[in-house]
């Protein structure tokens, strides 16, 4: 079977690096590009573990190949934490308790980037609906939408 | 991890290109988001992946006096972007807004929806519903027009070629038709769903999906006289771990009861 070049930006830096096409995004980060730090849990879609983004947009990369990202941006929860300081997002889960084992934090954290950025001030109901696709044992989820929405306050300044 | 299946990739850039490389184990992939898990989960076994994501005639949507044109590979995500909330498409974009999760949206297409035929798809019953139909071309057979009706044969079946493409999914002006897509939905795909047309003679349709293998349509002579508990009786529901066949039939009731309450009906 064929392999295929591909290159992207992770998190700001360039990779070039030969893949089969059956390499999956989640198995393309974590065991080529060694970022462990994406978790993978169902391998269907379904609990939102695996989530990155890809020019913004949150994917599973479990079920999607390394081969769609080809020229494009990819943002892994390694990404976001600027200098050595957490972003507003990762401090808000630290400060309201928003994870426990942590195993799905980092699909949360970065599904959180993407809803804020679409969104700055999401209601309730707003974060509730975008999270419907992300499943967390641990906390009973208030923590996390209480985390949301004050990443969003302290990320809109207002 | 799971491992998938080894393949091959295809990049085509052209549509003749991308007919020239699908067949009978060369399958059209676009966002994957059900092809991915089949092939995870061993149900398919396709040699080669044909990527249609790099045909821009395929990602084109646009909305004209003959309807909604939406290319077979454009995003769910895409098109909530493009339809308007207050427009005759309103409530189509509603139901596309209650598909999967963010991250289907984000890749899942119009086409690989309709094309893989899943049988809890919102987007066919609705589709079905509203008289949509579905462009395909093939090299040798050129283009032609399928309704949505005959073109969804069961569940995971359509009358798609194996050297055909879907290209367009055409969705034709509501045109003062009154509508709406309720469903009932515990885990990532719905348990039931129901669509609801009204038209202006008065003339209604009720498409079931979801609870059964392909949505069943029904048509009405009028709102107020039927019996929503007969319709849903007469559904070919089906049991899997979320409900029984008594149960969705149960629901399907309390969702046509709700759809008529929110276009404003009463049932007699």
């Amino acid at each position: 079977m064929s392999r295929f070049q591909c290159e992207t930006t992770v998190n700001g830096v360039v990779s070039t690096v030969s893949v089969e096409p059956r390499t999956t995004l989640a198995d393309f980060l974590r065991n080529y590009l060694h970022l462990k730090g994406t978790k993978v849990s169902c391998e269907l879609q379904v609990c939102g573990t695996c989530t990155v983004l890809v020019d913004g947009d949150p994917v599973s990369s479990c079920s999607y190949l390394a081969v769609d990202v080809h020229g494009r941006d990819v943002l892994t929860i390694e990404g976001l934490a600027d200098e050595g300081s957490l972003h507003p997002i990762q401090q808000a889960f630290i400060e309201h308790f928003a994870f426990q084992c942590g195993y799905c934090t980092p699909g949360f954290i970065m599904m959180a980037k993407a809803l804020l950025e679409d969104s700055p001030h999401p209601s309730d109901d707003e974060v509730a609906r975008y999270f419907e696709g992300n499943i967390c044992r641990c906390t009973g989820y208030r923590p996390i939408l209480e985390a949301v929405k004050s990443a969003a306050r302290s990320m809109g300044g207002d | 991890m799971t491992a998938l299946p080894a393949f091959d990739y295809l990049t085509p850039d052209s549509i003749d290109d991308a007919l020239a490389g699908i067949g009978e184990s060369q399958i059209p992939y676009a966002g994957g988001t059900e092809l991915v898990l089949a092939m995870r989960l061993g149900l398919t076994r396709p040699r080669t992946l044909v990527d249609l994501k790099g045909l821009g005639a395929l990602k084109e949507v646009a909305q004209t006096d003959s309807g909604l044109e939406i290319g077979a590979a454009v995003t769910h995500h895409r098109l909530i972007e493009f339809l308007d909330a207050h427009g005759p498409y309103g409530p189509f974009r509603q139901m596309l807004m209650g598909v999967g999760n963010p991250r289907v949206r984000a890749v899942g297409t119009m086409g690989g929806n309709l094309c893989f035929a899943e049988p809890r798809s919102d987007i066919a019953t609705l589709l079905l519903a509203l008289d949509a139909e579905v462009e395909l071309v093939s090299a040798d057979r050129g283009t032609r027009r399928s309704a949505l009706s005959s073109f969804m044969r069961g569940a995971y079946a359509t009358d798609r070629e194996s050297d055909e493409l879907m290209t367009r999914v055409l969705v034709p002006p509501p045109d003062g038709t009154r509508y709406t897509y309720l469903k009932f939905q515990t885990g990532v795909r719905p348990t039931a769903g129901v669509a609801l047309i009204e038209r202006q003679d008065r003339t209604a349709r009720i498409a079931v999906g979801a609870a059964c293998e392909t949505p069943a349509v029904h048509e009405l002579t009028s709102l107020n006289r039927f019996d929503p508990e007969a319709i849903a009786e007469s559904v070919e529901t089906t049991s899997d771990m979320f409900g029984s066949k008594r149960f969705k039939r149960s629901i399907v009731t309390v969702l046509i009861r709700r759809a008529m309450s929110k276009l404003g009906q009463s049932h007699e």
